[in-house]
């Protein structure tokens, strides 16, 4: 339909499809259909739309009672009457409806305007009224005020820009590591004293600090080489925390911080939105383990050229973490300490994006799948890390993985993999898939249509009709009959007699 | 739009403030008025709200309506308004499970009354049905209101340009962009394919 000779027939067709045109009219519009494939798909498309909308326009219309009530409660506002509810649980405006109206306009402003200004001035004038009272008569003496104050501390909005920012940090810090392959990353175990990640992520760090905090005094002397570094290790070591056996508690370094107790105790609360902050900073640095803080010097790395200026600046940011807030520090601890705690622990170390797990015993936890293929993408392992997989056609992880995973979503999708199997036409391998999607989500709407699904074939397709009175009537139990409309109930039960009848003349 | 049962007595009466005649007019018009709202809506829910606004509307507005004659289409027009400035950002699919709840009167509506269906037609039935009240509700209130009113009700151009206050051209205008949005998300089923997968 775009020259402009469809458009003038494309006005007419909907005339066309309603009778509405003369004789002459409709040989026309019949002639150009015959002859524009366009405007035959619009009047087809046209028609289809219309028969569509027609065959689900039937309207489930409510009983009497629903009717009744709503006259009574219409009727009962139009009165005057307070708001009411209806038994839908809807909420009856009632508009104060004068007996007798006037006005000429066809529909006017429903809000009443009348002194909207006087209603919001006077509510304005009750509340400062009240927050006078409220402070004369209600606030305690100074002390009690701070210590409550200081026990009730909420998140300043300051903080949470702090946490923002931190996290934009981790981010990119994040990102930054995710670069760094699994070889790179083992060989790097393999070296304590010398944590190149960690390090990273702090010079990370210190290039976003640099841009916010003033320029330090040219007289100050930046630190380098090898002992420098290990003085700020030191140093770091004893304004932050002392080290024990590597694990450096988070109270600790609440106690060695005081000026940033609150800040503490916001992270503290953040912890649930971000689980990782606070904890990831009871085991920052477990590198210096075996690195006692006395001995610090001993241990300065021999690379030192390298590692001298991210020492410095991890003491640069410890040191503005207990003066201006430890919120940055935090969010870089918490990216290098993921790898630290996974050294320290033994496991593997894998950069999320590089790691690939290989056999179903990795994955505990499946995060995505690729919906047009319905295999698994992602998933986590038992650590929480979070891992890709290698679609493997023999093995079938994807199918495997979300097996291993109860709830609905894997029940959904092995529902798919079933629907799959079906339309390959390999009944036997559907039936058995869409009985396990029925047991991952046992009572959902996806075991009932999957009860539904092995009903079907086996009653159609596999000719059994055992197994196909067996899926009806799991169909019609109280946990999923919940899930089909009468009509399907109705079927369904007509089905299941049907073959029950039949068996039994059997 | 029918609306039988309703004479220029009765108008009269309900504008004089005789709640009995009102009383008696909303028994007349509710059902006409939901069947239309409910083609627009789509959910039982949004329809009850918009159903209890255009009553309570057309009582109280009743007074200014010069020509009785004109009722339907007012009344209509109000019913249009209100489903247009109804809020609906609670998709309907969220609220399709309520209407089970409905005491259901009309039994040849499910299909009892009919031919016995297999469970799986009974059961793409009731998707495609899902399907498609999605697909209306998501269009905009103007562009959902006039295809329903021209393809469901079939009602005129003109009659439709009355009722929503605009010209034929925007008319015609809000029903071929409704056809373009529907056709694109109808499309399978305009061609004749079955949703049978539903995702969860």
């Amino acid at each position: 339909m775009t020259s402009p000779h469809c458009q003038q027939f494309e006005e007419l067709l909907d005339d066309y499809r309603r009778g509405g045109l003369d004789t002459l009219q409709r040989k026309a519009v019949e002639a150009h259909l015959a002859a524009c494939v366009d405007c035959a798909q619009a009047l087809s498309d046209a028609e289809g739309i219309a028969r569509l909308l027609q065959d689900s326009a039937d309207v489930p219309m409510p009983g009497r009672e629903y009717f009744a009530t709503l006259t009574r409660r219409v009727v009962g506002a139009a009165e005057g009457a307070d708001p009411v509810r209806l038994t839908s649980g809807v909420r009856v405006i009632a508009p104060p409806v004068a007996s007798n109206p006037v006005g000429t306009a066809s529909q006017p402003k429903e809000r009443s305007s009348s002194a909207w200004w006087l209603q919001i001035a006077a509510a304005f004038a009750f509340g400062v009224v009240l927050t006078t009272i409220a402070t004369q008569t209600f606030i305690p003496d100074s002390s009690q005020f701070v210590g409550v104050s200081m026990t009730r501390s909420k998140p300043m909005p300051e903080r949470r820009t702090d946490f923002a920012e931190g996290r934009e940090i981790a981010a990119a810090v994040d990102k930054e590591l995710k670069k760094e392959s699994d070889t790179k990353l083992r060989d790097l175990a393999a070296v304590p004293a010398a944590p190149r990640a960690p390090e990273r992520a702090v010079a990370a760090a210190k290039a976003e600090m640099a841009q916010n905090r003033p320029q330090q005094p040219a007289s100050e002397p930046a630190p380098s080489g090898g002992m420098k570094a290990a003085e700020f290790k030191a140093d770091r070591n004893r304004s932050a925390a002392t080290a024990v056996g590597g694990a450096i508690l988070a109270d600790e370094v609440e106690a060695r911080v005081p000026a940033t107790r609150r800040e503490e105790s916001y992270f503290a609360d953040s912890a649930k939105a971000v689980p990782s902050v606070t904890r990831q900073l009871a085991v920052t640095e477990p590198a210096d383990k075996q690195v006692p803080v006395a001995s610090a010097s001993a241990v300065a790395p021999s690379d030192s050229a390298v590692t001298a200026d991210s020492d410095r600046v991890s003491g640069m940011a410890v040191e503005q973490a207990g003066t201006a807030g430890v919120s940055k520090l935090k969010q870089t601890a918490t990216v290098s300490s993921k790898m630290a705690e996974r050294q320290s622990l033994g496991r593997p170390v894998a950069a999320p994006s590089a790691a690939r797990a290989q056999t179903l015993d990795e994955i505990s936890t499946v995060n995505s799948f690729d919906s047009a293929s319905g295999r698994l993408k992602a998933g986590k392992d038992a650590n929480g890390t979070s891992v890709g997989l290698v679609f493997n056609e023999k093995e079938d992880l994807g199918y495997a993985a979300a097996a291993n995973k109860p709830g609905k979503s894997a029940a959904s999708e092995v529902y798919f993999r079933g629907e799959e199997a079906r339309f390959r036409g390999q009944y036997e391998g559907a039936v058995a898939l869409f009985q396990k999607a029925a047991e991952l989500a046992p009572g959902s709407e996806v075991a009932a249509r999957a009860n539904l699904r092995i009903a079907e074939i086996c009653d159609e397709k596999l000719k059994d009709p055992v197994r196909a009175r067996d899926a009806y009537e799991a169909c019609l139990t109280a946990n999923l009959k919940v899930h089909f409309d009468e009509a399907t109930l109705t079927a369904i039960r007509a089905r299941f007699e049907a073959i029950q009848t039949d068996l039994a003349n059997r | 739009m029918r609306f039988e049962g309703i004479h220029r007595e009765l108008l009269e009466a309900c504008r004089g403030g005789n709640f009995d005649a009102f009383e008696e007019l909303c028994v007349a018009v509710q059902r006409d008025l939901y069947g239309f709202i409910y083609s627009v809506m789509r959910n039982h829910d949004d329809t009850d709200e918009v159903l209890q606004e255009t009553l309570l509307r057309i009582h109280k507005h009743l007074p200014q309506l010069e020509d009785l004659d004109k009722f339907p289409g007012w009344a209509m027009r109000i019913a249009v308004n209100q489903c247009n400035s109804h809020h609906t950002h609670n998709n309907a699919k969220a609220l399709y499970s309520l209407d089970t709840e409905i005491e259901v009167q009309n039994e040849d509506v499910v299909g009892t009354g009919r031919a016995p269906e297999s469970p799986r037609d009974a059961m793409a039935r009731t998707e495609t049905k899902e399907h498609i009240n999605i697909a209306i509700s998501q269009l905009p209130p103007k562009q959902r209101a006039a295809i329903v009113m021209f393809e469901v009700e079939e009602r005129s151009i003109r009659e439709i340009a009355e009722i929503l206050e605009c010209s034929e051209g925007v008319v015609k205008f809000n029903i071929h962009e409704a056809r373009k949005k529907l056709r694109k998300s109808l499309g399978p089923l305009l061609r004749g394919e079955t949703g049978g997968a539903v995702r969860t």
